[in-house]
């Protein structure tokens, strides 16, 4: 092959890698007609063990939600047993838009929730993980230790919730007093998206 | 409008490229941003998303969609254009998206939309082209994945002359005009149009002239995006030093 490219090369979208004979491509490529090309900007890395290759990309990465990601979100409607969030940050990244995802009842905690309410309301700042993208909907769960409620509003005065102790895991109002139930993270209030 | 010793206006020869300058990652708010000049053609580009669509019935269930705002800045001419959307700019935000979408892997984000943005802050002909160059250069520095850059240009006649990459007043008083826009690694081409007229040999002509031009502004793509991320990784080796 006449333009012989190198590992740790910096290779821009579509630029020819080689031919699928020569090497199994991973990520950061695509394949039309047997020829390997790149679709990121990055580095080129071939693994000259399992012949793979594939391109770093350096650009500031997509922030597109894949499973497995940690979101954090708004809650904008809850519809019988499911509460609708608007995802405002992927990973570590702000979104200069925002995406919906959706979180079933099922999903809230490890232990049985009854109603959505009693675990979620309208304004909380959620954080969640992406459990599925069927049907092309961001499925999301909270279940873990870290995933819940980072921060809610009193459903009554619109104060701020704050945590009694962190053992109980109740939540009052520091406006009216009003006690309140969420399924929190283990950082409630802590401020950290 | 080309002279005795066959120079154009500007003092170019016929197959010969304005200066051209080019830099990717210039605005902070957008995912991906990017910046040409080109003679005197100074356009921005912004890239934002993929994102949720606004209005939703927009959204496809399949894939992005792509939208593109292509708009000239009031003091963008020689005589203050209207700030509102003309027929012209309509027309040329929607054969630049249509330019675009080809190199896009669309089909990876569904139900989302990709939004450019290009605004052209002073103009001097050639700025469709000049603005899907720039275009792809932002999607490509907003990490979406793709095809193929887009890298475009325009040949013409001028004076009986086929010429590369005509300027405003070339483009007014020429004979005729063949933006081309192309995906220089594929041998693609996404935009072919042409204004006035010419035979089918002048026409072969042009389009080579132009493929030509576009694959000598492919290299200034390639090396703005590498001065972008090569400064980045210094930066960042820095820090961590």
């Amino acid at each position: 092959m006449s333009n012989t490219k190198r590992s740790g090369e910096f290779i821009v979208p579509g630029e020819r890698i080689g031919v699928i004979e020569e090497f199994i491509p991973n990520f950061g490529t695509y394949v039309q007609d047997g020829v390997i090309y790149s679709r990121n900007v990055g580095y080129l890395s071939f693994d000259s063990a399992t012949r793979k290759v594939s391109v770093y990309p350096v650009a500031k990465g997509l922030s597109f939600p894949k499973i497995g990601s940690i979101v954090v979100g708004h809650v904008v409607n809850i519809q019988g047993l499911t509460a609708f969030m608007r995802v405002v940050k992927v990973g570590k990244k702000n979104l200069s838009g925002f995406l919906t995802g959706a979180l079933h009842v099922s999903d809230i905690d490890a232990r049985y929730t009854k109603e959505v309410l009693n675990a979620v309301k309208v304004g909380d700042l959620v954080r969640a993980k992406v459990i599925s993208d069927a049907n092309r909907i961001l499925h999301l769960t909270t279940k873990g230790e870290n995933l819940g409620v980072i921060l809610a509003l009193c459903s009554k005065c619109g104060g701020t919730l704050l945590l009694k102790n962190r053992k109980s895991k109740k939540l009052y109002c520091g406006e009216c007093g009003n006690f309140e139930t969420r399924k929190i993270a283990s950082d409630y209030g802590a401020g950290n998206m | 409008m080309i002279n005795e010793n066959g120079l154009r206006v500007d003092g170019r020869k016929p197959n010969e490229l304005r200066l051209i300058k080019m830099e990717v990652g210039v605005l902070s708010n957008a995912d991906g941003s990017a910046y040409i000049e080109q003679g005197k053609n100074k356009i921005l580009a912004a890239v934002y998303g993929p994102r949720e669509v606004h209005p939703r019935h927009l959204a496809l269930p399949d894939r992005a969609l792509l939208r593109c705002r292509y708009h000239m800045a009031p003091f963008s001419v020689e005589e203050r254009k209207s700030p509102a959307p003309s027929r012209r700019e309509i027309e040329l935000s929607k054969v630049i998206k249509e330019a675009l979408e080809p190199a896009i892997f669309l089909e990876k984000f569904p139900r989302t939309s990709i939004d450019i943005f290009i605004e052209v802050l002073q103009a001097d002909g050639g700025t469709r082209c000049a603005g899907t160059t720039v275009a792809a250069l932002a999607l490509a520095d907003a990490g979406v994945p793709m095809r193929d850059l887009v890298v475009a240009c325009a040949a013409g006649k001028v004076d009986g002359v086929i010429v590369l990459d005509l300027n405003d007043i070339e483009d007014k008083e020429g004979e005729a005009d063949v933006p081309v826009a192309y995906m220089p690694n594929l041998g693609l081409i996404s935009l072919l149009q042409m204004d006035g007229s010419l035979t089918i040999e002048e026409f072969n002509q042009s389009l080579n002239l132009a493929m030509d031009g576009c694959k000598q502004i492919y290299k200034f793509q390639k090396e703005a995006l590498k001065a972008r991320y090569v400064t980045i990784k210094e930066e960042v080796e820095e820090c961590l030093r």
